[in-house]
């Protein structure tokens, strides 16, 4: 049988579609797992058939979360580290990228090699010497620590996802504002910034991600409950004796969340950042 | 072009020189830190002195079969995950590229959009969450693919570092998908339609015009993706395996933190954390010149 050309596209793309939503499926598996663990009561968690509904949902992991595992104070803590990392990462970043991109001058493409570099430096290995720096200061089992070592990963890759956006920016527009008078200052805060907007967007989501996700710095700098984010409470809920998994899922849900919703919500800042920022 | 006036190259320092400084301070000045401690030995849980070791923490790497151990098992962690998050990650875009050029109207908008969705979780979701989830759905006993496959594996157990592949894989393949997506999309449409009226059936367009365009976007970003795995591949090991059983997958980030932290074994660690950074940004360092050669 002879199809017409526009027949066999139609048939490739639909049989693309179905394998499509069986990987779009495995995809979305180990979250919606999270979320069913979350709700089952312990003993439908440990059963042989694990797929299978359990009679009851509960709802009491997540009050354990709050009654046990401090996720409160967690999630402010959380909120604080990625707040803080967006905040430093744009001051800095901001103004950086604008230089780089408008004002070159001589070293400046050696500096802006080194800050991609920097980018590569293993977290583990910062975390080392770090830790012996912050005892010595007095910043361990403080959120202060965390967020200066997460912002400074962070902020070259601030830099190199905001560069293109302002080199896009014409040329024209800051040259008329300068002409009227503006100091390269201004003509940055009152033209180059609204008109950069959607690479703000972008810094300021893959900045919150950095903070909001971030394991190694708050598991290593902090081992009071009181001052963990989300991700170093979760490893609280194993213990050398037990792993209690209903809560663990639970938590790992309102982890997910956040990040999971600002991600949809900003689904076009996100991809633009994957295309220009690596 | 304008030339360079001193104003303008002041106004280009003093946009550059804070994050200039923060990074010189938090990020150089640790690590010449590092350079330091890798030349002296310090233990805090035997003695709080610290003292000078000479090269013996540098030389002592090269016949440690931790780290000799780690760095194979770290290379193939990272060839093999890149090579599958490359392959299904651009497989996957090409499909989603085909879906989206020719099931046109409303259904075929809005599937594409779902799909896109869907894989945009694994990237949202925090690497700490997912590979506990991974490790519950990977159980002998009470998680659900034994279930679904009627078997009892105890997969982080016999096949630890697949188990991690997979799972690194499960994550970062929709990173390269989105970024091939692109790629496959800025091809001309003008291109596939004239190679169809030459009458070249959809296996020869593949491999004529698709894949031929794309190359150069895959080889880079599979390149980028080997630094990023190579050095940041921690939680996901942490919270599944914890490096083993045995050494099984102690990836080299694991082995700088354990020495550390667990074993307070500082100098010996700086050794190691000088060991990460030399290979990952060398080759990070070379990328760069290469991709800049190439511009």
């Amino acid at each position: 049988m002879r199809l017409t050309y526009s027949a066999r596209k139609r048939l490739g793309a639909t049989s693309a579609g179905v394998v499509l939503t069986v990987i779009a499926l495995v995809m979305l598996a180990p979250m919606a797992w999270m979320a069913f663990v979350s709700t089952k009561p312990d003993a439908d968690i440990f059963s042989r058939t694990p797929l299978s509904a359990p009679e009851e949902l509960t709802g009491g992991h997540y009050a354990n979360l709050f009654d046990q595992f401090h996720f409160g104070t967690s999630i402010t803590n959380s909120l604080v580290i990625a707040g803080a990392t967006v905040v430093i990462s744009l001051l800095l970043g901001g103004p950086a990228a604008y230089g780089f991109a408008r004002y070159p001058w001589r070293g400046s493409g050696v500096a802006l090699a080194f800050l991609i570099v920097a980018r590569m430096v293993t977290p583990a290995a910062l975390v080392v010497p770090m830790y012996t720096i912050m005892q010595n200061l007095g910043l361990l089992n403080s959120v202060t620590g965390v967020i200066v070592g997460v912002s400074v990963l962070n902020l070259p890759f601030v830099i190199w996802i905001l560069k293109p956006f302002f080199e896009q920016v014409p040329k024209e527009v800051e040259e008329a504002a300068e002409l009227d008078g503006l100091t390269p200052g201004w003509v940055f805060f009152r033209i180059v910034l609204p008109l950069a907007l959607p690479g703000i967007m972008t810094a300021v989501l893959y900045s919150f991600l950095a903070g909001w996700t971030d394991l190694i710095f708050p598991m290593t700098f902090i081992t009071d409950a009181n001052v963990m984010p989300l991700t170093s409470s979760l490893l609280q809920m194993q213990t050398g004796y037990r792993i209690y998994w209903g809560e663990l899922m639970a938590g790992g849900i309102v982890l997910t969340l956040p990040p999971v919703v600002l991600c949809f919500a900003l689904q076009k800042y996100l991809l633009r950042g994957l295309r220009t920022g690596y | 072009m304008r030339t360079q006036s001193p104003r303008r190259r002041l106004a280009g320092i003093l946009f550059t020189l804070p994050s200039m400084l923060f990074v010189g301070a938090v990020m150089a000045y640790p690590l010449l830190y590092l350079g330091y401690m890798a030349l002296h030995t310090y233990r805090p849980l035997t003695s709080s002195e610290i003292e000078p070791a000479g090269l013996s923490n540098i030389t002592a790497l090269f016949t440690d079969s931790t780290v000799t151990n780690s760095l194979r098992v770290t290379l193939q962690f990272t060839v093999a995950s890149v090579v599958i998050e490359v392959v299904v990650g651009t497989a996957c875009a090409i499909l989603l590229a085909n879906v989206m050029l020719n099931l046109k109207g409303r259904f075929g908008r809005l599937f594409s959009r779902v799909v896109a969705s869907a894989f945009i979780v694994p990237f949202a979701v925090p690497a700490i969450a997912g590979a506990y989830a991974w490790r519950m759905m990977l159980d002998a006993q009470f998680g659900p693919v034994n279930e679904l496959l009627g078997t009892s594996t105890p997969w982080l157990v016999e096949h630890p570092l697949v188990s991690i592949i997979v799972i690194d894989a499960w994550k970062m393949m929709p990173f390269v998908l989105f970024v091939m997506l692109a790629a496959v999309m800025s091809i001309e449409p003008s291109q596939y339609e004239a190679a169809a009226l030459d009458g070249a059936g959809s296996v020869r367009i593949l491999f004529r015009i698709t894949l031929p365009s794309i190359l150069p976007v895959m080889l880079i970003t599979g390149a980028f993706r080997a630094v990023d795995a190579f050095t940041k591949v921690f939680d996901t090991v942490f919270a599944t395996t914890g490096g083993g059983p045995g050494d099984d997958t102690r990836v080299l980030p694991l082995v700088i933190w354990r020495t550390a932290f667990t074993h307070l074994d500082f100098g010996t660690a700086s050794a190691q954390a000088l060991l990460a950074l030399v290979i990952s940004l060398g080759f990070g360092g070379a990328l760069l010149i290469v991709q800049r050669r190439n511009r």
